[in-house]
């Protein structure tokens, strides 16, 4: 029965994609401005653009041209650049790599922090840290990425300079070269992510902390550390779980201000300069597969919700 | 059991980035970039590290349009690569007068309508091909061919390909149709970078081989850092200074400068006016000026009211008190214009100082022309932040103009937009131009049959200066005519032209030899080196 329920969303979540997909196109093919003009340059003369439309299919209606591309979608084509020609899953997949790997280094950093930032809030609760920390969170929450990530440039590479400014990763000479070069956009991912973790685990961890079986763990003489370690923490962080399935999704969108401080060279780079120079299937990639994480990550957090609570398994 | 299944969902997103991790742990990104693990420079087989690279920061990334191809430039971090790489037959100074690179010397017939260079000798390609007249003649065809798709096309209409010939190997002679009295400069564009003959579009755009200080290593148009070696055999003694390039591309000005100061990066292409304060404080960087570069400028339609009255278009050019807008929107950094597209510095302008603030007289102009305090001026201004400080200088003139009681209402768009969707569609908004050489500047947007209309401005008298003066083999006479014409823009014209920014560049103090030059894609880094 969960088998059959798990396929039902499989479908759901490509049914979405679908239309997510249609979405995508329509709103690309639409954006102003000339694409043969943009591509050939301002002084390309009339003859040359329109010899360009009719080689990129440009002249034809939309629907039509949407048709054509997601049958190459399906085979695994997803065309050549406008820009230059290149294969498009050739320039997407490096910078697709290179923007998994910096979530997956904010992953990493984001549970440890959030875990022991909301633990200290929680147990602590009301005196000066707690107090602390929760001022710390909500500035993050008020503080846009980009702000929050030349703060942190200034920060840690111009007044104490011990971060690279610029994100160099394709020169890395090893895995511990690489942590240090992305440690500042990794790191701004971080907090960006984590002041919500903190503030829903805190609640809920003061919740577990009130509850009748902690109170009971105390009155039997078990040491603090070990009831929040062994006991409290891992039923609160249950619902932090959706959290961070939503958490890693925003890590796929927020992702492009984050690169573009720190010159990251991403998926979030190559989406800002398509944009610019109009390549409309590289565009339209990247979004496409941006959009497929996160309708990916909400499919896993919705299965997981439901494997581990029977009550959400409607059918 | 449910512990663990808690635990599954993470896991598996965690276990599919592993797949990067373990890739980066390899050292696979350092062998695309050219690299070995170890720094050497692998595809040369030359043991250079790349922290004895003179770095590069620059400001506008083409991203997958980048290309070894000289024919087509998407950017001016693309025109600083292709600079690195090849040369030219003239090499153009600040003052547009041109130099020998590639061409040793050059003279016309009386008419100007034939051009015969001298080429040097002992020249080779990267590849180890001589350099002879035919890479000049290839170059050349391909430009104006129009299956190339040059943007050069649009500039050197002149040229056709039976009058550019290869008369010995080392001579090649232009012929055109018509006198062109500056043709050593017209031919000397971002785009006339000399490639090796057979070489096609397909194979320049990322296999291309020039005569240039630097050879590129295995290029690819989306890199985050293009290297580019020393060449052993240039031509030039002594040159280039430093072992290698490496350009980098920070579009963020505070993470430019931060790693300027750090010393991630050497020099920096352009820095931002409004961090000068900032930098001039820092002690590990040093700035570099250019003069009068790029023009700021207001275009008005002289065909549409109010602004087809000269007696509007001179007013609103008396109101601009152009030190003062250089103090306030170029923080200092610019030398005020003249309404024409020529610097007063250039050794072409008519009058070496700019027009002055005049309030009374724009007052007197506007009344005369039906405008007074019961009936004032009201126009629109269109602009964005397409240049830097676009708008406030549209601020700040809606305030001088407010002195002449002349209200201006500035309507201010999105900057990616501005070019596709504003320009050249309204009768009173904000432009701005490159660098250009007199008669490139005087015709691109004046004259009758101009490329880019934006005053609408053709007037027969100026059309047949500019057509005498193309046709004027003297200097001295052609100049004569280049500073009537301006005159004429100036007087009657209708861009108010009150501003011409310098442009930037900085370099850490351990570096020297990085002059900037106004053309902001001719990039020379011939001299440039770096000690620690």
């Amino acid at each position: 029965m969960i088998v059959k329920l798990v396929i039902k969303r499989l479908f759901l979540a490509l049914v979405t994609l679908l239309v997510v997909s249609a979405f995508i196109y329509w709103t690309t093919a639409i954006l102003p401005g000339d694409v043969a003009a943009r591509v050939l340059g301002r002084e390309s003369t009339p003859a040359q653009r329109a010899l360009f439309d009719k080689q990129m299919h440009l002249d034809q209606p939309v629907p039509v041209r949407y048709a054509i591309w997601l049958n190459g979608v399906v085979h695994g084509d997803f065309g050549r650049s406008l820009a230059s020609q290149l294969s498009v899953s050739g320039i997407v997949a490096p910078a697709l790599s290179n923007t998994l790997l910096l979530g997956l280094y904010a992953l990493v950093l984001y549970v440890p922090i959030s875990v022991l930032l909301a633990a200290l809030s929680a147990v602590f609760r009301g005196r000066p840290l707690d107090a602390g920390i929760t001022i710390v969170t909500l500035v993050g929450l008020s503080l846009p990425e980009f702000a929050l990530g030349t703060l942190l440039l200034i920060a840690f590479a111009v007044i104490w300079p011990v971060l690279p400014a610029m994100a160099t990763i394709e020169q890395v000479q090893g895995p511990l070269d690489f942590l240090r070069t992305a440690a500042l956009p990794a790191l701004t991912l971080t907090i960006a992510m984590s002041v919500y973790a903190v503030r829903m685990l805190r609640d809920n961890l003061i919740d577990v902390l009130n509850s009748d079986y902690v109170r009971m763990a105390t009155l039997n003489g078990l040491p603090r550390r070990r009831i929040v370690l062994r006991h409290a923490l891992p039923n609160a962080l249950g619902p932090a779980l959706n959290i961070t399935a939503l958490n890693l999704a925003y890590l796929i969108g927020g992702v492009v201000v984050v690169e573009n401080v720190f010159a990251y060279p991403g998926v979030g780079t190559l989406l800002v300069n398509s944009i610019s120079v109009r390549d409309a299937p590289v565009i339209e990639a990247a979004t496409l597969i941006v959009s497929g994480v996160y309708i990916l990550a909400n499919l896993i957090a919705d299965v997981a919700a439901m494997l581990l609570n029977p009550r959400l398994r409607t059918s | 059991m449910k512990a663990k299944w808690r635990l599954l969902p993470p896991l598996v997103v965690i276990g599919a980035m592993a797949v990067p991790a373990s890739n980066v742990a390899r050292g696979v990104y350092a062998t695309r970039a050219g690299l070995a693990p170890d720094g050497i420079v692998a595809s040369t087989g030359s043991r250079v590290n790349v922290s004895s690279c003179v770095k590069i920061g620059g400001i506008e990334d083409s991203g997958q349009k980048n290309s070894l191809d000289p024919a087509n430039q998407p950017s001016s971090q693309n025109s600083l690569m292709v600079n690195a790489m090849y040369n030219r037959l003239m090499d153009l100074d600040s003052n547009f007068a041109p130099h020998p690179e590639l061409a040793t010397d050059w003279s016309s017939n009386k008419a100007g309508t034939v051009w015969t260079f001298h080429l040097r000798h002992g020249v080779t390609f990267s590849d180890g091909h001589p350099f002879t007249s035919a890479d000049v003649v290839w170059t050349f065809r391909r430009l104006i061919d129009p299956a190339v798709k040059s943007e050069a096309a649009a500039t050197l209409t002149f040229l056709n390909a039976a009058g550019i010939i290869a008369q010995d190997p080392y001579t090649v002679v232009f012929k055109t149709q018509k006198p062109v009295s500056e043709l050593p400069v017209a031919i000397s564009t971002k785009n006339t970078y000399i490639v090796e003959n057979g070489y096609t579009t397909a194979k320049l755009r990322t296999g291309g081989v020039g005569t240039g200080p630097f050879i590129p290593v295995k290029f690819q148009p989306v890199q985050q850092v293009h290297l580019f070696v020393k060449n052993p055999h240039y031509w030039e003694a002594g040159l280039p200074k430093a072992p290698c390039l490496a350009f980098y591309v920070i579009q963020e000005a505070t993470t430019r400068n931060a790693a300027l100061d750090s010393g991630q990066i050497d020099v920096a292409q352009q820095v931002d006016f409004s961090t000068l304060p900032a930098l001039q404080r820092d002690s590990h960087i040093r700035l570099l000026k250019t003069g009068a570069s790029t023009s700021m400028t207001l275009p008005m339609w002289v065909d549409t009211p109010p602004f087809k009255d000269n007696r509007v278009r001179e007013a609103l050019k008396l109101v601009v008190n152009r030190q003062q807008m250089i103090n306030t929107v170029l923080l200092g950094q610019g030398e005020a214009g003249d309404d024409n597209p020529i610097p007063p510095s250039s050794p072409y302008a008519w009058r070496h100082q700019a027009q002055q603030q005049d309030i009374p007289r724009a007052k007197k102009l506007l009344a005369a022309a039906g405008y007074g305090p019961n009936h004032p001026l009201k126009v629109d201004l269109y602009t964005a932040e397409m240049i830097p400080g676009a708008v406030n200088m549209a601020q700040v003139y809606k305030q001088m103009a407010a002195l002449a009681g002349v209200q201006v209402n500035v309507i201010v768009g999105p900057a990616s937009e501005y070019w596709d969707n504003v320009w050249l569609k309204h009768p009173f908004e904000m432009s701005g131009w490159n660098a250009r050489p007199p008669n490139e500047a005087l015709t691109i947007a004046y004259g009758c049959k101009a490329a880019y209309p934006e005053t609408h401005w053709c007037v027969p008298g100026y059309d047949a200066l500019i057509a005498k003066a193309t046709s004027t083999v003297d200097a001295a006479a052609r100049r004569n005519l280049y500073q009537q014409a301006a005159k004429m823009l100036s007087l009657q014209g209708g861009e108010i032209i009150p501003v011409f920014v310098y442009t930037i560049a900085a370099e850490r103090v351990q570096c020297t030899g990085y002059t900037p030059r106004v053309q902001l894609y001719r990039g020379d880094y011939r001299y440039v080196h770096c000690s620690g």
